[in-house]
């Protein structure tokens, strides 16, 4: 069944590939710009954008791996699950309308508002380029070994399948193609989550209490699932991949750009209404699985293999459940949305990397703002196509390794580069361009320093006896060396820029707030 | 395109009002949120063992899990009155600002 060719999911996902590229032919042949091209001509509404966020959240990662986590260990999967969340209240709250009345397509764009342009873009894109390899690095060998045992695909053809895809989604359609591709994955994941938990809770007469009974009689652990576990050791591990989890999201380069899909600011805190009950939604789902796997496939000889083990591993869980409650057609159908997902959530990626390039470094640093359309639209195009490839041949390089830990590092990255510069530039007046550049350089480094040296790389992959740095989550120095140094680096800024910085904040407060003298575009209501 | 000098809205009583409105609900919602989280994450951290404990006797349901349960339907209230309070108040104050200084939507600060 696993690993052979699987022809209901096979047909399945043909039709979503033939289904999506003829959306991406149409979203081609109405590209006028760099505007429909980088935001979709920023005619999205808010419960569109709602559910193609929501689509960006559940990547393959998400769905597949926090199930798993709550198969394998119970309570802990639902500590990243909230972790997860917690951020969309604060970018409701605190980012998401200054960040629609202040920019047009990248998070850049509201840092370097006041902030002098070239040295600000430069570090935006250094940290937006960063987060977004380290996430497509872990979501294509993800992909490429999911594809392999759902489809029987050999693992580099899958790598160079869902490479492929993701440059024709986004070189010909752009924003438009990947937001439409994004609002049919999350659909139907939605759909297909909801109807496997649906399933299981009937088997229980829709009793949590019930299903909670039977998963702790069947799981080796007993009632130790019931409460935290091994995930976290540590206060300080505790703290570090909370902060890690909340404020990360917040700075990830290809959510922030959803905003700017939108025609005002009103439809940007719309979306986020939507994407939010949508997320939290899909985590009580993941949660239901995450047990109903464990009473269903605990000691099932169809799915546990002779080392006592998942087959395919505990990431399978949401997989094999769903063919316990649905057969062949049920199981191709979550196989097909689970290969749809990684298409999607990849090319929002290569197009958040591709705008980095395209607008922040070719337009804005190279070219001062002055490029020509045309020329601008090229360089994205060549950008994504160079992310295409880097991402096959690092997902081919990369097969063996343990790629989790890059995740968490891209969090880790955003939370301590691209939220602080974001958030500082938007609501603390003595932030400079001093203080910002060298704060969010030493918080990227900081971030990867300390992962390097720590027990995940230091030690499970590169061998060593002890790690230099005990901690597996490095956000909690990494966000304090960022913020202490931009306040240091702010306050005791006397130069000439500084107060052109400072002089600029108060027409960013008055725009961010009221949105006057924003892009603005209507939509019809 | 007309300039409109970002002191004259600053001085202007509805963009006053807006500002005070808009803090006075942005905050303290960020505030419940991050001390709800962080207070679970500190009891995971600290005491794993009280989030271990049923709920109540007879139940297998632990503290844990429907408080964290309980996290994301937080995270669900808390946009939803935001986004009440910018429906019902915000936005009429925002269009004010909006209708008075920027009528033709072509205006810009300066």
């Amino acid at each position: 069944m696993i690993g052979s060719i699987n022809l209901p999911a096979v047909s399945m996902f043909l039709m979503f590939a033939a289904l999506t590229l003829i959306i991406t032919y149409w979203a081609a042949k109405n590209m006028a710009g760099t505007k429909d091209f980088y935001s979709a001509g920023g005619k999205i509404t808010g419960f569109q954008n709602g559910l193609a966020i929501a689509g960006d959240y559940m990547s393959a990662a998400s769905f597949l791996g926090i199930s798993g986590l709550v198969f394998s260990s119970g309570f802990d999967g639902l500590i990243y699950s909230i972790g997860f969340l917690v951020g969309w209240p604060i970018i409701l709250l605190l980012i998401a309308e200054p960040l629609r009345n202040l920019g047009r397509y990248s998070f850049a764009d509201i840092a370097s508002f006041r902030l002098k342009q070239k040295p600000i873009r430069v570090l935006s894109a250094c940290g937006s380029l960063t987060t977004v390899i380290l996430y497509l690095i872990a979501q294509v060998v993800g992909s490429g070994k999911l594809i392999q045992l759902l489809f029987g695909l050999p693992y580099e053809v899958a790598v160079v399948t869902v490479g492929t895809m993701m440059v024709l989604y986004v070189t010909f359609g752009g924003m438009i193609a990947t937001t439409w591709v994004q609002i049919i994955k999350a659909a139907l994941l939605l759909f297909g989550a909801t109807l496997i938990a649906i399933l299981v809770l009937a088997q229980f007469h829709f009793s949590p209490e019930a299903l909670f009974t039977a998963a702790i009689a069947k799981h080796a652990k007993g009632t130790a699932i019931m409460g935290p576990g091994t995930l976290i050791a540590d206060p300080v591990s505790a703290i570090s991949l909370g902060l890690a989890l909340m404020f990360g999201t917040a700075g990830l380069p290809h959510i922030l750009m959803r905003f700017f899909t939108v025609p005002d600011a009103k439809q940007a805190h719309r979306s986020v209404l939507f994407s939010t009950s949508f997320i939290g939604y899909f985590y009580i789902l993941t949660f239901i699985i995450g047990f109903g796997a464990i009473v269903f496939l605990t000691g099932n000889p169809n799915y546990i293999g002779e080392n006592g083990k998942l087959i395919g591993d505990n990431d399978m869980a949401a997989v094999h459940l769903s063919h316990v409650m649905g057969g062949n057609i049920l199981m191709g159908f979550i196989s097909a949305v689970a290969f749809a997902t990684i298409l999607a959530v990849v090319s929002g990626l290569a197009l958040a990397g591709a705008s980095a390039i395209s607008h922040d470094l070719y337009a804005n640093v190279i070219c001062g703002g002055k490029a020509e359309e045309k020329a601008e639209m090229r360089v994205s195009r060549l950008a994504t196509i160079g992310l295409g490839v880097l991402a096959i041949v690092l997902g081919i390089l990369f097969e063996k390794q343990n790629v989790a830990f890059m995740v968490g590092l891209a969090f880790a990255i955003a939370a301590s580069t691209n939220f602080p510069i974001l958030i500082l530039s938007m609501y603390w007046k003595r932030l400079t361009t001093r203080g910002a550049v060298i704060g969010g350089a030493a918080g990227l480094i900081t971030a990867i320093v300390l992962v390097v040296l720590g027990p995940v790389v230091w030690v499970d992959i590169l061998k060593n006896t002890a790690a230099i740095f005990p901690y597996k989550y490095p956000a909690l120095f990494s966000m304090s060396v960022a913020f202490g140094l931009i306040y240091l680096f702010s306050v005791t800024d006397k130069s000439h820029q500084s107060k052109e910085d400072f002089d600029r904040f108060d027409v960013q407060f008055v725009r961010a707030q009221t949105g006057i003298g924003a892009d603005r575009d209507t939509l019809k209501h | 395109m007309s300039h409109i000098p970002h002191t004259v809205i600053q001085e202007d009583a509805d963009f006053k009002a807006l500002i005070t409105a808009r803090r006075a609900i942005t905050w303290p919602l960020a505030a419940v949120v991050s001390i709800a989280y962080f207070a679970f994450i500190l009891a995971i951290a600290f005491d794993p063992k009280a989030l271990a404990i049923p709920v109540a006797d007879g139940y297998v349901g632990t503290n844990g899990i429907w408080l964290g349960i309980g996290l994301i339907l937080l995270c669900l209230i808390v946009t939803g009155i935001y986004l009440h309070k910018a429906n019902t108040v915000l936005d009429e104050l925002t269009h004010k600002v909006q209708d008075k200084f920027a009528p033709t939507h072509t205006e810009d600060v300066v």
